[in-house]
């Protein structure tokens, strides 16, 4: 579901506090931007399923 | 355009080796062009002026006391602004670092290339902290492309492309995340290597997203690409190239879906006619291209933001306001998203395994959709919308950069229009196999680098 356009503000505003990051106003904008697109990106990858057996890439060896 | 091409490395170096010409006389002239006609495409942001003239000097002090010369004797080279040089303080095209000491050694690479005789000559520009597919970079301008300055060199190496399609430097170092050797190389029009994942050393090149960022060459010609590979790759000899017909041999199939939408006509005639020329008649397809793309995207955020976020807390308006919103908002991203993403670049590597294992040995697919997008109408068609070029660039390169696999950019000549650039994938540790077939393509005329009319001579 996607969020208005105050719920993504408040969402990133909470992500930031989280972090110990104030961010300033003339950071948001561009903030919020780049939050929705990574948003859309990340519905993208929700769509996969992975077994419980799939583990993360970090000691990666292509 | 010209036909006259300046000499790549390895001929450059066969001079000095003879005593045709000598290693100081080569440096010089090249300090002259980087001087003296940069300035049409901005390529460059600082010489080694001093340095590299000692380097030279020493390298005719070798040939004079009669000792063998190591590969690359004198030939001259430059590094992407974020690649450490002994005594110089490495800047990865922010401002942010300027006050950082300056490097105690050069980045591993270097080292190896500065062992075969060549010499650094110039760091070269970027894109912020390598995040971006352009090279506009608010601090040190913008590099324009040496075949139409009214369009984009493509990034986020794109100073190492341009000056190499430029014919300015027979050679460069990039890095390459998300496609920032292979887009700028493609839109330039020179060959450009992105090679496997941990298989040449980072060791003083400034990170960007460890579980992606690779380094690799830029060059004029296959066997200068090659050389400079293996030298890197830490081999004490340099392969002769493959034997004709040797590619022969190997499986050779093209990438369809994704790789095979949304390109511009001359892109897909330049497709049909390398296919043809390699008698390329299969197919393949890899699944979930799209979520391999969207990873790439979200662990690259995730990482850079991460690196970054101690120094945007303090001096984030020391940033370009572009990158620092990328940044911040990649630094945010919560960790389900990231470990997701991870796994499914374990379990995309186990696909890409099988076409190896099972259907092809080298897959070819278009670099970037077409010719290089104007600088003041930067967009590209995606889905039949025009959408931004500077975040959409990456359509074909960021799915291949997930599984860490080996991908050399191919210049391709069968058009007489821009520079189009093609992506040759190969199994994890099969360059070599990357060579051959471009070996065969280069002999045959297909594919090389043509010299735009701002071109240097070294």
């Amino acid at each position: 579901m996607k969020e208005s356009q105050t719920d993504l503000t408040l969402l990133v505003q909470a992500r930031a506090a989280a972090i110990g990051l104030d961010l300033s106003d003339r950071c948001l904008p561009g903030v919020l931007t780049n939050t929705e697109l990574l948003g859309q990106y990340a519905d993208l990858l929700n769509r996969h399923v992975f077994s419980d057996e799939c583990e993360p890439a970090f000691e990666y060896v292509p | 355009m010209r036909d006259l091409s300046p000499p790549g490395a390895l001929e450059l170096a066969t001079s000095i080796r003879t005593g045709e010409r000598t290693a100081r006389d080569v440096v010089e002239a090249t300090l002259e062009t980087l001087s003296s006609k940069d300035r049409s495409i901005h390529s460059v942001t600082h010489l080694f002026s001093e340095e590299a003239c000692r380097q030279a000097d020493a390298v005719d002090a070798l040939r004079k006391r009669g000792e063998t010369l190591p590969p690359l004797a004198g030939v001259p080279f430059g590094v992407k602004d974020l690649f450490d040089i002994a005594d110089h303080v490495t800047t990865a095209g922010s401002i942010v670092l300027r006050s950082n000491p300056p490097a105690k050694q050069d980045a591993a690479v270097v080292q190896r290339l500065r062992q075969a005789g060549a010499i650094p000559v110039a760091t070269l520009n970027m894109d912020e902290f390598a995040y971006g597919f352009a090279t506009e970079n608010a601090h040190y301008g913008t590099t324009l492309n040496p075949h139409d300055t009214s369009r984009m060199a493509g990034g986020s190496s794109g100073g190492s492309a341009a000056a190499v399609a430029a014919g300015f430097l027979p050679l460069s170092l990039g890095s390459d995340t998300n496609g920032s050797i292979r887009i700028p190389a493609s839109l330039c029009g020179v060959w450009g290597l992105k090679p496997t994942f941990g298989r040449l050393p980072r060791e003083g090149a400034y990170p960007f997203a460890a579980s992606l960022d690779v380094v690799g060459p830029f060059a004029r010609n296959i066997s200068d690409l090659a050389a400079s590979f293996y030298i890197m790759d830490g081999g004490d000899r340099i392969p002769e190239p493959a034997v004709a017909g040797s590619w022969e041999t190997l499986r050779i199939a093209r990438l369809e879906d994704w790789f095979a939408d949304n390109l511009s006509e001359p892109m897909v005639r330049a497709l049909e006619s390398v296919c043809a020329a390699l008698d390329v008649t299969r197919t393949v397809s890899l699944p979930e291209v799209a979520i391999a793309r969207a990873s790439s995207f979200l662990i690259t955020a995730a990482e850079g933001g991460n690196l970054h976020l101690p120094r945007l807390k303090e001096q984030a308006d020391s940033y370009d306001p572009a990158t620092r919103d990328r940044l911040l908002a990649g630094a945010m991203l919560p960790a389900d998203t990231y470990l997701k993403a991870q796994r499914f670049r374990r379990w995309f590597r186990e696909q890409i395994h099988a076409v190896f294992r099972d259907e092809a040995d080298v897959l070819i697919a278009p670099a970037v959709m077409g010719e290089a997008p104007k600088l003041d109408e930067p967009t590209v068609t995606v889905g039949g919308k025009v959408v931004s070029a500077r975040a959409n660039l990456g359509l074909f390169t960021q799915p291949l950069s997930l599984p860490g696999v080996p991908v050399l950019t191919v210049p391709v000549l069968v058009s007489k229009g821009l520079p189009l650039g093609l992506q040759f994938v190969a199994a994890p540790g099969c360059e070599d196999k990357l060579f051959r077939v471009a070996w065969h393509l280069e002999r045959a005329g297909l594919a090389g680098c043509r010299l735009p009319k701002c071109a240097g001579t070294v």
